[in-house]
Formats: C-alpha cells, sequence, structure tokens
C-alpha cells in the first residue's frame, strides 16, 4: 500500500508515469511483441497506431496483466510491475476495452462502484471517500443524470461513458484504452476525445489507447506506431501523421486511391477513412 | 391478464399430468373377447365329440364339449373341444388354443387365438412363479430355459438341474438368448406380463416360430385361485390328474389351517424402498388374504378401489405407514425384493422410526426366507406358519418360511 | 428506480420470502398424507408427547422440511454460481455432468456391494453419490484449469453426462431387477429418506460452503463484468473459476448425495431472484437464492407428498412442473423488453 501511495506522489519526483523496456510478448509459443520500449509521462495522453493484428491489442493486455508470460520490463510509477500484487496494480492501472459488458440487471451505478473494487474491504462495501470517487466519476464522465438506470437501456455512447467513468473511479495513474470508439457514432467519438483531454488535464492520468480511427491520433500528444510487432516510430501528431510514415506503417501503394484516402486523414481534413 | 394466463397455464399443465400419471402402469394389453366362469358339465375325460356334423368351424358352441371346473380362479378358463382341441381364455392375455398330437390346425381360426402344439418338451419357463408347478407335476425335465439365475433360485430341485444342465438361463426375459432358444428346439415360452414393456421380445420369439403363452396366475387375488392354476399346467403336459388331485389336496389342507374365528390381531407386510419410502400390500392382494385366512388382519389398508389390471402393491410415505402400522401386533419384512435382513438392526438402518413401533417392543418382527415367493405350491403351508405365528405358537425355529428378527 | 427504490425493494423482497419461507415450514410441517389434527399438533409441539404424532411431526416431516429448505438453497445458490462462471442464465448444477457421475457410482456401489454380500447401507450410498459428483466435478475442474474457454467446459460437462449414463448402463447389465429399481428411484430425487443425523451433517457442509461463497461475492461481481474488466480490477479469475466450479459442486454434490439429483431449481430459482430483486448483485443474490430455493422446495415437497397421497410424486416431477414455465416465461418477457430497445 505504501509503496503505491509513494508511487501515486510521483508527481515532482519527475516519475514517469510507465516505462517499458524490451518487452517481448506473446500467446504460448506466439510471439508477438519483440523488443519494445517507450515511456509516458503523467498526463501525457499516446496514441497507439498500426496494422491489425500486429499487437497493439496485445501490448495494452501485456500491460494490463492479462499475459504473465513476457520478457522484458514495465515500470509504472517507478514499480515493476511483477512485483506488485493484483490488488496494487489495479489501483495503478486501469482498463477500457470496445466492448461492454452484457449485464442483464446492472445499473450506471453499480458498474461505476465496481472501479472501487482495489480500494474496499472483503465484502466491497464503500466508504464515504469511495462515494465521493463514484460521485466524481460520474460527474467527470457526464452520466450522473442517469446514474440509476440499468446500463443495458442506454445508448452506445452512454455506454462508453459508464465504462469509462468506472476506468475514472479505479483512480489509476495510467489508463489503458483498447479501441474505445471503434463501436461509437461520430459525435459520441469527438465527445469521448474531450472526455480523455479533461481527465489528463484534471488528474494527470497518463493514457494509452490504440485507436482504429487515424484522425483521432490528432487528438494524442504522442503517438506510437506498432508494425509485425516491432515499434515502427514514435513522435508527436506532426511528425507522424505524414504521407510517407503512414504509408509505410500500413503498407499502402502508391495510387489514386491512396492520395485521396491520405487527403482525407491526414491534418483531420474530410471523411473517415478507416483501415 | 399476463397473470390470468399464467395461471391457466399452470393449471392446464398441471391437469396433463395428472391425467398421464394415472395412466401410467394401466397397460392394458389387447384382450381377448370375455370369459365368463361358467362352471358346468362334467370333466373331459367323459365325453365323445364327433365332427362330423358339416363345414363347422371347429370352435363353435355346438362342439364343446366341457368346460373346467374352477372354483376358485379367475384369470382363466378352459373350455374342451374332443380329444384334439383345448381353448384356454387367460384374462387380459388372450385365448390359446392348444392341439393335441397328430390332430390338424382348425381352418377359419381367429387370428388372435395363439395355437400351442402338443407336446411341450422344450418349455421356455420366462415366468419364474410357475417353475414350482413345474416341479410339484414332476415334469420339470420339460423346462429346457429358465430367465431367473441359479443364485436366484431357492428351489433345490430347479438348482440341480441347472447345475448338472438340464436347464440353461438364458438371460432376462427382456433379452434372452434367441440362439440358444431356438436352437434347443424350444416350443413354448412361458412368460409373465412383465414381457408386455418389452413387447419386441415376445414379437422375435413369435417370428421364430415359438409360441408365447403370457400367464396371468399372479393377479388371482385368492390363495386358492393362484393354486389352481396348476389345472392348466396340467392341462398342457398331460397331467391333468395329479393337477387335479394336487389341488384338492391343498384346499384340503387350506381349510384346516383357516382360522375362521380370528386372533384379533393385525399384522403388516412390507418392505422399504431405495427412496424412504414404504412399499406395503393393497389388501385384496393375495399376501393379504394369507394374512386374512391365518387369522390376522391385515394393515395397512387403503381404499384403491378394486381395478384387477392394477399392481397389487403401492408405495407409500413414510408417515402413512406409520400412520397405519405403529400399532400392528406383527411386521413380516418382504426380504425377496432387497435380500434377506439378518437382524433388527439392519432393519432400523432402512427405517430408524419403526423402533417405536409396538411389534418391535414386543419382540414380533418377522422376516421371510426368499424362498416363500418361489414356492408358490406351498400356499397352505405359508398360511398355516402365519398361523403358527399370528397365534404365538412359535418362536420361529422349524419353519421353513419365516424366521424372526432379533 | 432511485437508490431508495432500490434498498426498499431489498427490503420488502427478503420479508417476503422470510415470511415464505416460514409460511411453508409450517404447512409442511402440518400437512402430509397423514391427517393430523390441531390437538395432535399442539399437544405434540407444546407437551413434546411421545405420540405417534409427534414422533411423525418431529422424526419425519421435520427433517423432510429443513433438508427440502437447506438442500433447496444450496442448488440454488449452486445455479447462481455456475451462471455467474458461464455469464449465462440456463447453466444449472447439474448442466456439467455432476449428477451422472453420482449416478454412475451409486450404481456400481449398489451392485458391488450386494455381490459381497452386505447390504446397501445409507451412509455408504450418500458417500457414494456424493464420491461420484466431486469425481465428475474434479473432471471439469482439471479441464477447466487447462483451458478456461467455456465453450470447452460445456462440451466437457456434456460429454462426461453421456459418458457416466453409459457407464451406467453397462453396469445395470449385471444388476437384479430390483437394482435397477432401486437405481431408478434414486434417480428421481426425494427428500423423504433422510433422518436427523443426515440433516446435521449436510447441515455443516452446506453452512461452510455459503459461508465461503460469501467471501468471493465481491471477485464474483466484478467478474459478472467480463473476464478482462474483472483482471484489471485485481481479480485472479484462474483462482475464482475454480472456486465458483469447487463451490458449485460441492452444492450439488451434497444435495445429490442425499437427495438424490432435483432438476430445475438451480436454474429457475436465481432467474425468479434475478426478476423479483432486479439485480444481480452476488452479495444480494446469494442469500435471497438460498432463501428462494428453501421456498420453491418446500412448495414442491408439499405438492408432491399431498396431492396423490399415499403416494409420493418424485420430487424431480414437481419441480420441472413448476420451474418450467416459470422460465419459459421469464425468457419470453426478455424478448419482449430486447425488443423494444431495437
Amino acid at each position: 500500500m505504501d509503496d503505491v501511495k509513494k508511487a501515486k506522489r510521483g508527481e515532482g519526483l519527475g516519475l514517469k508515469a510507465i516505462e517499458v523496456r524490451k518487452l517481448c510478448s506473446g500467446y504460448g509459443q506466439r510471439r508477438i511483441l519483440s523488443d519494445i520500449s517507450f515511456s509516458i509521462k503523467r498526463g501525457e495522453r499516446v496514441a497507439l497506431i498500426g496494422p491489425n493484428g500486429t499487437g497493439k491489442s496485445t501490448l495494452l493486455k501485456t500491460i494490463a496483466g492479462m499475459i504473465p508470460d513476457h520478457t522484458g520490463e514495465i515500470s509504472v510509477s517507478g514499480k515493476d510491475v511483477r512485483s506488485l500484487t493484483d490488488n496494487e496494480r489495479a489501483k495503478l492501472i486501469s482498463l477500457m476495452l470496445s466492448k461492454v459488458p452484457s449485464g442483464e440487471w446492472m445499473t450506471v451505478r453499480e458498474i461505476v462502484e465496481n472501479g472501487r473494487y482495489p480500494y474496499t474491504g472483503k465484502f466491497g462495501i464503500l466508504s464515504d471517500k469511495d462515494r465521493d470517487a463514484v460521485e466524481y466519476s460520474l460527474k467527470t464522465a457526464d452520466v450522473k443524470d442517469i446514474a440509476e438506470k440499468f446500463f443495458k437501456t442506454l445508448s452506445d455512447g452512454q455506454k462508453q461513458r459508464v465504462m469509462f467513468a468506472r476506468a475514472v473511479c479505479q483512480e489509476p495513474e495510467l489508463m489503458l484504452l483498447d479501441e474505445p470508439t471503434s463501436f461509437l457514432d461520430i459525435k459520441y467519438k469527438t465527445e469521448f476525445m474531450g472526455l480523455i483531454e479533461g481527465l489528463a488535464k484534471t488528474k494527470g492520468t497518463a493514457m494509452l489507447m490504440s485507436l482504429h480511427e487515424l484522425y483521432l491520433a490528432e487528438y494524442a500528444d504522442r503517438i506510437l506506431c506498432i508494425k509485425d510487432g516491432r515499434l515502427f516510430t514514435e513522435g508527436s501528431p506532426e511528425d507522424i501523421l505524414k504521407k510517407d510514415i503512414i504509408m509505410k506503417l500500413y503498407d499502402l501503394k502508391e495510387g489514386e486511391q491512396t492520395d485521396r484516402f491520405l487527403k482525407g486523414v491526414l491534418r483531420g481534413r474530410g471523411a473517415a477513412g478507416e483501415i | 391478464m399476463k397473470e390470468k394466463i399464467k395461471a391457466v397455464g399452470l393449471l392446464l399443465t398441471v391437469i396433463l399430468l395428472t391425467g398421464g400419471c394415472a395412466h401410467i402402469g394401466n397397460s392394458v394389453p389387447a384382450a381377448g373377447p370375455s370369459y365368463n366362469t361358467v362352471k358346468e358339465t362334467a370333466e373331459r375325460d367323459e365325453e365323445e365329440v364327433s365332427f362330423e356334423k358339416g363345414p363347422q368351424p371347429v370352435l363353435s358352441p355346438e362342439n364343446e364339449t366341457g368346460r373346467l371346473k374352477l372354483d376358485h380362479a379367475r384369470e382363466f378358463s378352459v373350455r374342451f373341444y374332443g380329444d384334439d382341441y383345448t381353448l384356454i381364455d387367460i384374462a387380459a392375455t388372450g385365448e390359446y388354443l392348444v392341439v393335441d398330437e397328430g390332430a390338424g390346425v382348425p381352418e377359419e381360426l381367429d387370428e388372435d387365438i395363439v395355437v400351442l402344439r402338443k407336446p411341450f418338451e422344450h418349455t421356455y419357463l420366462a415366468a419364474s412363479s410357475v417353475m414350482d408347478f413345474y416341479r410339484e407335476l414332476g415334469i420339470l425335465d420339460r423346462v429346457g430355459m429358465t430367465s431367473t439365475k441359479y443364485e436366484d433360485w431357492s428351489i433345490d430341485e430347479v438348482k440341480r438341474a441347472l447345475y448338472e444342465g438340464d436347464m440353461e438361463y438364458v438371460g432376462k426375459y427382456n433379452a434372452p438368448d434367441y440362439e440358444y432358444v431356438l436352437e434347443s428346439g424350444c416350443d413354448l415360452a412361458v412368460e409373465s406380463t412383465m414381457i408386455y414393456h418389452s413387447p419386441e421380445v415376445k414379437e422375435k420369439l413369435e417370428e421364430l416360430n415359438i409360441p408365447v403363452m403370457v400367464e396371468h396366475s399372479s393377479y388371482e387375488r385368492d390363495p386358492l385361485g393362484r393354486l389352481e392354476w396348476i389345472k392348466l399346467y396340467g392341462i398342457l403336459n398331460d397331467r391333468q390328474k395329479e393337477a387335479g388331485a394336487f389341488y384338492e389336496e391343498a384346499v384340503k389342507k387350506l381349510e384346516s389351517v383357516t382360522d375362521t374365528a380370528g386372533t384379533g390381531k393385525t399384522a403388516a407386510f412390507f418392505y422399504f424402498t431405495a427412496n424412504g419410502g414404504v412399499s406395503v400390500r393393497k389388501e385384496n392382494d393375495y399376501v393379504a388374504k394369507m394374512i386374512g385366512l391365518a387369522g390376522a388382519e391385515y394393515v395397512p389398508r387403503f381404499d384403491e378401489g378394486d381395478d384387477a389390471q392394477m399392481r397389487s402393491s403401492v408405495t407409500i410415505q413414510s408417515e402413512s405407514f406409520y400412520e397405519k402400522a405403529h400399532a400392528a401386533d406383527f411386521l413380516i419384512y418382504n426380504s425377496t425384493i432387497s435380500g434377506e435382513v439378518d437382524s433388527l438392526e439392519d432393519l432400523f438402518e432402512k427405517n430408524d422410526l419403526i423402533r417405536e413401533f409396538k411389534a418391535v417392543k414386543e419382540g414380533q418382527v418377522w422376516c421371510t426366507r426368499a424362498d416363500m415367493f418361489q414356492r408358490v405350491t406351498a400356499a397352505a403351508d405359508i398360511t398355516a406358519e402365519f398361523h403358527e405365528v399370528f397365534s404365538g405358537n412359535t418362536d420361529g425355529s422349524g419353519l421353513m418360511y419365516l424366521y424372526r428378527l432379533k | 428506480m432511485t437508490e431508495k427504490e432500490r434498498k426498499n425493494r431489498y427490503i420488502f423482497s427478503f420479508v417476503l420470502l422470510a415470511l415464505l419461507l416460514g409460511l411453508f415450514g409450517v404447512l409442511n410441517l402440518c400437512m402430509g398424507s397423514v391427517r393430523l389434527s390441531a390437538q395432535d399438533v399442539a399437544n405434540a409441539l407444546f407437551y413434546c408427547a411421545d405420540t405417534p404424532a409427534g414422533d411423525i411431526l418431529f422424526r419425519i416431516r421435520m427433517p423432510r422440511l429443513l433438508s427440502a429448505m437447506i438442500l433447496g438453497g444450496a442448488l440454488s445458490v449452486s445455479g447462481f454460481l455456475l451462471q455467474t462462471f458461464f455469464h449465462n442464465p440456463i447453466a444449472g448444477p447439474f448442466v456439467l455432468g455432476i449428477s451422472s457421475g453420482a449416478k454412475l457410482m451409486v450404481a456400481i456401489f449398489m451392485i458391488l456391494s450386494l455381490r459381497l454380500g452386505n447390504a446397501l447401507n445409507s451412509w455408504t450410498m450418500i458417500a457414494a453419490a456424493f464420491l461420484g459428483a466431486m469425481l465428475a466435478m474434479a473432471f471439469v475442474l482439471a479441464v477447466a484449469s487447462y483451458s478456461g474457454r467455456i465453450s470447452v467446459l460445456i462440451i466437457c460437462g456434456v460429454l462426461t453426462g453421456y459418458f457416466c449414463s453409459a457407464l451406467t448402463e453397462l453396469f445395470i447389465t449385471f444388476a437384479d431387477d430390483s437394482d435397477i429399481v432401486n437405481l431408478h428411484g434414486w434417480s428421481q430425487g426425494s427428500f423423504s429418506g433422510i433422518n436427523g443425523s443426515n440433516v446435521r451433517v449436510f447441515s455443516i457442509v452446506i453452512l461452510f460452503s455459503v459461508s465461503a461463497v460469501f467471501l468471493i461475492a465481491k471477485p464474483m461481481e466484478a467478474f459478472q463484468l467480463g473476464e478482462a474488466y474483472a483482471v484489471s480490477s485485481g481479480v485472479n479469475v484462474k483462482r475464482l473459476r475454480i472456486c465458483l466450479i469447487l463451490l458449485s459442486g460441492l452444492l450439488s454434490a451434497t444435495v445429490a448425495a442425499f437427495a438424490g439429483p432435483v432438476s430445475f431449481v438451480g436454474i429457475a430459482v436465481p432467474q425468479l431472484m434475478r426478476n423479483l430483486f432486479k439485480t444481480e448483485k452476488p452479495i444480494i443474490m446469494i442469500p435471497a437464492s438460498f432463501m428462494a430455493g428453501g421456498v420453491f422446495c418446500l412448495f414442491s415437497d408439499l405438492i408432491s407428498r399431498v396431492v396423490f397421497a399415499p403416494t409420493e410424486l418424485s420430487i424431480s416431477v414437481v419441480t420441472s412442473i413448476f420451474g418450467t414455465p416459470v422460465v419459459i416465461w421469464m425468457m419470453l418477457k426478455k424478448q419482449k423488453e430486447v425488443k423494444a430497445w431495437d
């Protein structure tokens, strides 16, 4: 507990939110990621882009602790994740997925309250502090007015906001988001990116999100490109969202189609273009 | 509104299932024409018949030469048509025409009548309760096949026959070894009504040209009625005289031990099922009747109606048995289903509550020996033993069919 | 629904369940195939008279109604655990082949023991059923730790069921007719053969198990959100899965051991409770399922004893008759709601 508290007070100590060194990870025999190294500062929003199946999800899952079979170092707020208990890790890292849970009778409030899991006792009874955190999260994600509704009855956009509230409620140093906007309408996509920005600024939560939609990468502070399980390149949106880099990253062929697509994607102009 | 629909739907389901339950166990097989128990005319041996009366079907009333006199049996009747043809009508299982050796099968025979051609040298006796009749008539050598194993027989002569290979165990009634049955030249299969649960077996036997007779003796309510079936097997095997003699003897014996005055005591006959239930006889069952003849009142009594097709036992709840039998003077445990019980402790194991019963407290708990049901012909002797127990004349030693539990 | 409304709903529902438990408890005590007058009952209760009525009440009916309550509750909780595990409301305790395993072991014991000359002792039969159920469950557990995929487990459960049934049929060919009847009778399920010492034994086992279930209520709730979210909350999902199967198996094996397989309770009751309480929070559902399972079995046992007195209907028949329409109705209701949201 103390370690985590110290880790959380990493602000001012110049500790990175997360540092990854020479990470190799995969499923059983299959090696997906090789030699990944990067770091993220507190309050930094990092987008993860690259072709499908090349390791974006795997990277997030490995950091989230779902793939124990990996080599290399991952330290969150200066602590090596391998030395942390499940509970300690949960206090530092929270997760958001593209698919929402399918519960018949769950309310918004109950789901958000679940974010307090690492902090509550044996039977999950919420303390005042926990309740405050829940209220804050509901407000931040703009779902306070639907807090008592059944999750199943909400729109997709609302559902993702609720899952976001839950992730916020966990008070993490680092939030991992796996294509969180994939299934949302444009309106909700942009709304969501606004929420992300708000959280980063107010709480200093670092965020690593894999994105399908290239034009959304615009909103990030930095972009990481993964290709064939390796870190292809990284940099700010100005550096990365350029024709030659994108073409190399996604193995696009020269031609009219490609040009039209890139014109639309780069610098956020025009129609959506998802690969 | 939705509530009403749900309630109606629920009610319908319950009604349907109740109706279904009421029909369980009522497997009534195709019955032959109804018979009557007219007991008239003399025995068959005294009449002659000629068939030269013109082209009439053999089994017409004009050609009938006599009927078998039956005092107590109700489940079968026999009509004679000269020396060559005997028509046996067994309740609920059909009609059987016994054709003498050398005689031809009549034309224009009703399709439902099963033809049994004498002689029967290799009988497959699947109905184990009939074996004792054959033993009594001295014709065990005519029985080649049985569906009860050596270990499960307690009649010595049968055991010896099985041991020496004169009789063979051919598998359970619902799965006999057809090849063996066919190869051994089986000419008659005597089955109990259990065969109706496996109709394909009956059909297969018939397909192999082995006539099947489904007998009904265990449905007789009267112990003497049951014994009278020996006459039927006597007719099949040319032992009518011996059968008749045995029967007269048995009637005399039974009358001598019948205690018409009654001992004024009550007795229960039962066994414990695996599920905590108690299986008891109905009051018109022949064991209950035997107990009555022996001078005690059978308990527990339930008003089940007198449907002859229903089984003779019923499984009741533990508390009903308690209510009706806790004050019974005698408890007789039926060991033939779940094995003999060695001591009272064993019985308490199965159901602890009987410790409180009057019969237990007075040391009047008895158990049947395995052969009690196989020795069908010993009905009179068994009744006599019941009588000994009920009148308190015995301490259990020297009894063949019962023993006392300590 | 506001939070206050929700709390009220919980309180109301629990009170309702408690009242129903009391009501059916009393009904089961007073009603039966033997008519006991109010006087008899009063005498037995208040004067502890050593009368036949007293015996019937305390040595037959009381153990029986306690069995219905406690074993019914156990089945219901067992069902809820499995439904959480499979993220599917149709899962039930006997879907993993556990009752087939119990039946197989009972069949083996029955035949072996008669061959060896001793009659089957009631404790031996209980031990046999329990052992069979636990072995079937251990097999499922082994598969579960090897592959967490739910489809694998379901197939494994179905196959275990078929395999055990086939083996049972094999053993039956060597059995006497009376064994077969006994086995068939056992597999129908019944609360009737149970005495006081049985009740003591299984009460302890079930008390222990249900307490353990309370301890995993919190991770269960996280698990309801899905495995990934559960892991991110800090739940050891592998260990939770094992606990869910283990506890569910323990509860249903205990029931199978003492009362034989009783169908439908594990599926229908938790579903009913979800609809009554309008929640699926484990910390509420566990006690709710337990109490409701007791009510359901008390009710079913009453019907089975009284409708065709003095004979008895098999308990599974009654639970299926009442359970099926309830589940169908609820599934249809759900379908309508789903359509409304499209």
